[in-house]
C-alpha cells in the first residue's frame, strides 16, 4: 500500500477514515483477551482451601498454658479416656499469642469469646477475651501426659496454626513465608505440616526435647522444606512432635 | 513548551482512551473476584477477601505492563498500533496505580475513622495490600518485617521474592511521577529518556518476583505457561521488531555510504519520495528523516525532541512535520515547532541535482524564520 494511503493517527486530529474498523477490532480484541483472563487467571490461582471460619462464638473449656502453646481443653459428650477432650490451639486476633488477659487464668475453666478457624482436624481459636467460670462437677479427669506413638522421620514444612487454619489461603508455602514467620515470632503455635505413610495430612505441634514451644528458634525454617525424626505424641486430639530444632534437615 | 502548563492536555479521544482503559481494567477486576468466589462456592471453600484482592490487583498490575511493553515494537511493526501509543503513559500510570494497591491495600475511606479513633465500618472496596496483610499485625513493624523475614538470599528457590517486586514498584512510582511533561522539560529528554527506560528494569524484577513467588507456590502448569506467553510476547516482540529496523538501516547505510562525497550524499531518487510522507534513510549511523513537498525536499533528524519518537513515520500537514507517537510538530524547512512551542530538532540541508535527492552530512543550527 502506498504509504499516503496508510491512514495517519493524530490524537487531535479526526481519526482518518481507515482507522475506524482497525480500532473498532482491536477494543473487541482487549475486551475478549480482558475477560478471558479474568476468568483464566483466577482458577489457576492456589486460593481454595478447605480452611474455614466459624462465626465468632463463645467456648468453654479448661485454659492451658501448655504443652507448646496456649490451648482450650473442651469435654466432649460422651466422651471417656482420650477422647474425653478436644484440644483447640489459640491466638489473638492479630498474629501474636493470646494477650495476658486471657493467658493470665491458665488453670482455670474460662468461656473464651472469639472467631473459630478450622482445617482438617486443626482448630484454632483467634481470641482476646477470656470470662473466668466455676469448674464443672462432672468433669472428667485432665490427663497429665502424651501417648508416645513412636519415634518417626517425617517430611513437610513448618507452618503457623492461625494461618494454616483458614485465616489465609494457602497459609502455607513460600508466598506465605513471611506471615508465618512474624505469626510464629509472636507466639502463635508452629506446627509441621506434613502427611503420613497412607498420604493423610497431619499436623504436628512443634516441642524441643524438654517439651517447650521452639518459635523463637525456628523462624530461619519456616515455610522450607524439611526432614524431622523425633517422638511423635499424642495429647487428646491433639499430636506433638518433640524433637530438637538443631536436628532439623533442610531439604533444599 | 512556551505555553502554559496543563496538568493533562486533554482530547476528547484521549478520554475515550482513558475511558476504555479504565472500564477494562475494572470489568477485570470485578470479573476475577466474582469468578473466584463463584469457583469457591463451588468446592465448598471460602475465600479469603485480602488474598483475593492482592491477586487481582498483583495480576491486573502484570497484565497491563505487559500490554504497555508490547505496544512500542507492534507500533514499529504496524504503524496503526500508533492509536494505542499516544495516550500510553495513561496506561504506566494506571499499572503503577494497581501495583500500588497490590501492595499496599486500598484503605482510604477508613483513614478519617481511623484518624478520629471510631471503629472503622466495613466499606466495600477495601483491602490490605500484600505488605501489611502478610507483614503487619506482629511484633515487628511490617517494613522491616519485609526485609527481616525471609532471609534466605543464598537460595533461589526461596530468595525473598516480595524485595523483587518492591523493587519493580519504586521504579514505576519514580516513572509515574516523573511522567508529565513537566518532568520531560526540565529533566532535559535524554535523562528523562533514560529514567523511563528503567521500564524494562521493573519488567524484569516483576518476572523475577513472578517467578520465585506465586510460582514457587502456586505449580500449576498451566499459570506458568501464561506468565510465559506473557514474557515471551514481550520479548519477541522486540526482538523481531529490533532486527527488522537493524535490517532497514544496514540497507540504507550502506546504500548511502557508498554515494557519499563532498559533504552531501546521494540518498535516493526523488521520484522514489511520496508526496507529504516521511522516509527514512541514515547518514553516518545517524535515521535522517526526508519529506517531499511539491519539488521542496526536507530533511529533519528523525528524533523527535518530545520523547524520540520516529519522524519519518510522520506526516507533513500544512509544512509542519508531524510526530506520529503524540502529534508533536516541526516546521518541515527549520524544525522548529510553531509558535508558541519552542521545541527544534536538527535540520539537514538538501540539494536536488538531476533528479536525485543529496542530503548534507553535517546538519545546520536551527533558525527560526
Amino acid at each position: 500500500m502506498s504509504k499516503s494511503k496508510t491512514p495517519f493517527f493524530v490524537h487531535y486530529l479526526p481519526l482518518p477514515p481507515g482507522l475506524r474498523a482497525f480500532v473498532i477490532w482491536l477494543v473487541f480484541g482487549l475486551s475478549v483477551l480482558t475477560l478471558i483472563l479474568s476468568i483464566v487467571v483466577p482458577a489457576l490461582q492456589d486460593q481454595f482451601g478447605p480452611g474455614w471460619r466459624q462465626p465468632t462464638r463463645e467456648i468453654s473449656g479448661l485454659l492451658l498454658d501448655g504443652p507448646g502453646a496456649p490451648q482450650l481443653l473442651i469435654p466432649r459428650p460422651e466422651g471417656s479416656g482420650e477422647s474425653a477432650y478436644s484440644r483447640v490451639l489459640l491466638a489473638s486476633t492479630v498474629k501474636l499469642a493470646p494477650p495476658a488477659s486471657v493467658l493470665d487464668k491458665s488453670g482455670e475453666w474460662v468461656k473464651l469469646r472469639g472467631a473459630l478457624f478450622s482445617n482438617g482436624s486443626l482448630t484454632v481459636m483467634n481470641t482476646n477475651r477470656a470470662t473466668v467460670l466455676d469448674a464443672p462437677l462432672s468433669a472428667q479427669p485432665v490427663p497429665s501426659e502424651a501417648t508416645p506413638l513412636g519415634t518417626f522421620t517425617l517430611k513437610g514444612e513448618i507452618i503457623d496454626a492461625k494461618c494454616f487454619s483458614g485465616v489465609m489461603k494457602p497459609g502455607a508455602g513460600k508466598t506465605h513465608l513471611g506471615c508465618a514467620v512474624r505469626c510464629i515470632s509472636g507466639g502463635v503455635p508452629a506446627l509441621f505440616h506434613t502427611r503420613n505413610a497412607q498420604g493423610q495430612e497431619l499436623d504436628l505441634l512443634l516441642l524441643d526435647e524438654q517439651g517447650d514451644a521452639v518459635n523463637d528458634r525456628v523462624l530461619d525454617r519456616v515455610a522450607l522444606p524439611l526432614e524431622i525424626r523425633g517422638e511423635v505424641l499424642k495429647l487428646n486430639d491433639l499430636l506433638l512432635l518433640r524433637a530438637d530444632p538443631s536436628t532439623y534437615r533442610s531439604l533444599l | 513548551m512556551g505555553h502554559p502548563y496543563q496538568a493533562v492536555q486533554w482530547t476528547r479521544k484521549k478520554l475515550i482512551y482513558d475511558g476504555i482503559l479504565l472500564a477494562l481494567v475494572m470489568g477485570y477486576l470485578v470479573v476475577f473476584t466474582q469468578i473466584t468466589y463463584a469457583l469457591n462456592r463451588a468446592v465448598g471453600s471460602v475465600a479469603e477477601w485480602e488474598g483475593v484482592e492482592i491477586r487481582a490487583y498483583g495480576s491486573a498490575a502484570f497484565i497491563l505492563l505487559s500490554i504497555i511493553l508490547c505496544i512500542g515494537p507492534l507500533s514499529r511493526l504496524n504503524k496503526r498500533f500508533h492509536v494505542l501509543l499516544f495516550n500510553r503513559r495513561h496506561m504506566g500510570v494506571l499499572a503503577f496505580l494497581l501495583a500500588l494497591f497490590h501492595v499496599h491495600g486500598f484503605r482510604l475511606p477508613a483513614q478519617p475513622f481511623q484518624a478520629l479513633g471510631l471503629s472503622v465500618p466495613r466499606i466495600p472496596f477495601q483491602f490490605f495490600g500484600a505488605l501489611p496483610w502478610y507483614n503487619d499485625f506482629g511484633d515487628l513493624d511490617p517494613l522491616v518485617s519485609l526485609f527481616v523475614g525471609n532471609r534466605h538470599f543464598d537460595s533461589l528457590t526461596f530468595f525473598p521474592f516480595e524485595l523483587l517486586g518492591l523493587g519493580a514498584l519504586l521504579v514505576m512510582f519514580v516513572m509515574a511521577a516523573t511522567s508529565h511533561d513537566f518532568w520531560l522539560v526540565n529533566l532535559t529528554p535524554p535523562i528523562w529518556k533514560a529514567i523511563h527506560m528503567a521500564v524494562y528494569v521493573a519488567y524484569a524484577l516483576l518476572v523475577g518476583h513472578i517467578l520465585l513467588g506465586p510460582l514457587q507456590t502456586n505449580r500449576d502448569p498451566w499459570l506458568t505457561a501464561l506468565a510465559l506467553v506473557s514474557f515471551v510476547c514481550v520479548i519477541g516482540l522486540h526482538l523481531i521488531s529490533g532486527w527488522r529496523e537493524r535490517k532497514a538501516d544496514r540497507s540504507l547505510m550502506s546504500q548511502a555510504d557508498a554515494r557519499a562525497g563532498e559533504g552531501f550524499v546521494d540518498v535516493m531518487a526523488l521520484a522514489d519520495l511520496e508526496e507529504g510522507c516521511g522516509i527514512p534513510v541514515v547518514i553516518r549511523g545517524e535515521r535522517v528523516a526526508l519529506f517531499r513537498q511539491g519539488d521542496a525536499v526536507y530533511a529533519l533528524s528523525n528524533v523527535c525532541a518530545h520523547q524520540n519518537g520516529p519522524l519519518a513515520d510522520g506526516r507533513l500537514n500544512h509544512g509542519c512535520v508531524v510526530c506520529p507517537w503524540h502529534g508533536w510538530e516541526y516546521r518541515a524547512d527549520t524544525g522548529v515547532s510553531p509558535p508558541p512551542f519552542e521545541e527544534r530538532v536538527p535540520v539537514f540541508p538538501v540539494r536536488i541535482q538531476e533528479g536525485r535527492v543529496y542530503v548534507a552530512l553535517q546538519p545546520v543550527l536551527n533558525a527560526v524564520s
